[in-house]
């Protein structure tokens, strides 16, 4: 890959202009800039890169559901043969969340390159789907349009549970590749991240807000699970309907900390993972069941 | 992504965070708060990206343009309110001269509208000709010519003579 991630911004050809009362100004307001700006030192630099590596997840996850809420949008066209209202123009989360960018088929976690073939046979998004649902604690369930493990992207379920205190989208996605993220070494006010190392593999909590900004109360809590086989499992939720345009439903996600990290590490996400196409690179002795879960 | 690429995600967050970080700083008046909320943004759009990135020849001039707009996109969803400028973290107690001079410049900086604010951290503080602030702003040239020039003399009205006594200390 031709990156030079120390190439610094490229500098502008001077411009030929006359020497005048504005130039001077120009250039004290250049000079005054650089003193001024070259003040500033992040307090925690690793924290702003961790940060920004989770943001950059969760940004991501936003668009692979986008996908989701696009391809069932063309779904229903086509089968009604006529636009049916409402679902192009984004009732699904992720589809308001992420419409400014376009769908980059190529970062799924599932799609890097030539791969292995799966241990198992696919599931559909709605197996997927219940795999899911089979793993959360008691109360209502209102299912959306999922991934199986049969596409490009990697496969994705996302739900609407009531605990009965309030509803909350939770949604679960597995793939491969995903190093396990870094957390910050000060927490930003308001949030929280942990890394432990269980089963074999690392488990990183993340406690924050839907807006790093928090102009809204719209909080999301991620566990993410890479086990030893270098799979991930991602399991997301939020104290609203949706990610983002819907009013706050409860103070928190319904899933405490440990039902989210009893269900990101539950055994039975190996039924996912082992349908999956194991990336070229990892060696795929390391990847199947027995490398995983036996707790 | 696959995991090497993820790798050399993370070099390039861990070279580049600080100097978006500064960026942020002058685009956000002084608001450090504000500055590292872009900085995440930044970098998390940069991930969402990466795999892409082969194709974009020079990433750390990408990210600086990422970071402007998003921080233009911060203001028109929070137009009404910015929370306080010139803010001055403790490092900035330690050189008399410098935080007087960056709480001047930031004031004045905090008094321009956004897109003014952007226009004058990319021309005079990232070095951008012209056309490459046009094209980091979807504007055209013309148009980025006449902000500055009244972006400079507002700037100009507002600090008077104090800019050049005191980068002159």
């Amino acid at each position: 890959m031709p990156i030079d991630p120390m190439e610094p911004a490229r500098p502008a050809e001077k411009e030929q202009l006359p020497h005048t009362e504005q130039d001077v100004f120009e250039d004290e307001l250049g000079a005054a800039m650089r003193r001024a700006g070259d003040t500033f030192r992040p307090g925690d630099p690793r924290g702003l890169v961790a940060d920004g590596h989770v943001h950059g997840r969760r940004l991501r996850r936003r668009r692979n559901a986008a996908v989701t809420a696009g391809v069932a949008a063309f779904a229903v066209i086509g089968v009604g043969g006529a636009l049916i209202g409402g679902l192009a123009g984004g009732d699904g989360s992720g589809g308001t969340a992420a419409a400014p960018e376009k769908p980059a088929v190529s970062a799924g976690p599932a799609s890097g390159g030539p791969s292995a073939k799966p241990h198992r046979p696919v599931l559909t998004a709605k197996q997927f789907t219940d795999l899911f649902v089979s793993m959360l604690p008691k109360g209502h369930v209102a299912k959306r349009p999922g991934r199986g493990t049969d596409g490009e992207l990697p496969p994705l379920a996302e739900v609407v549970f009531d605990d009965g205190k309030g509803p909350g989208l939770v949604d679960a996605l597995v793939g491969y590749g995903e190093a396990a993220p870094d957390c910050p070494e000060q927490d930003p006010p308001g949030t929280s991240c942990t890394t432990t190392h269980v089963h074999g593999g690392t488990l990183t909590i993340y406690k924050g807000y839907e807006y790093p900004d928090r102009r809204e109360d719209t909080k999301e809590w991620m566990a993410t699970f890479v086990t030893a086989g270098g799979a991930t499992i991602d399991v997301s939720e939020w104290n609203a309907k949706e990610e983002k345009g819907a009013p706050v439903s409860r103070p928190n996600p319904p899933l405490s900390v440990s039902e989210l990290r009893r269900i990101v590490t539950d055994p039975r996400w190996q039924r996912a993972i082992d349908a999956l196409p194991v990336p070229e690179g990892l060696n795929a002795k390391t990847a199947p069941s027995t490398a995983w879960a036996t707790s | 992504m696959r995991k090497g690429e993820t790798e050399a995600y993370l070099d390039f967050a861990a070279v580049r965070a600080a100097p978006l970080y500064r960026s942020a700083c002058l685009l956000a008046s002084g608001d450090t708060h504000l500055a590292e909320d872009l900085v995440q943004e930044t970098l998390g759009r940069m991930f969402v990206v990466w795999g892409r990135m082969a194709k974009v020849g020079n990433p750390a001039a990408y990210a600086q343009t990422v970071l402007v707009r998003a921080f233009l996109t911060h203001q028109r969803r929070r137009s009404s309110k910015e929370r306080p400028s010139a803010v001055l973290p403790d490092s900035a107690a330690r050189g008399g001269d410098d935080a007087t001079l960056r709480v001047t410049l930031l004031d004045a900086l905090g008094r321009l509208a956004p897109k003014d604010r952007a226009v004058l951290v990319l021309r005079y503080w990232e070095d951008r000709s012209i056309e490459e602030t046009a094209a980091a702003l979807h504007s055209t040239p013309g148009a980025i010519r006449t902000r500055t020039v009244r972006a400079l003399a507002r700037l100009r009205a507002d600090l008077g003579g104090s800019l050049a006594e005191l980068i002159a200390r």
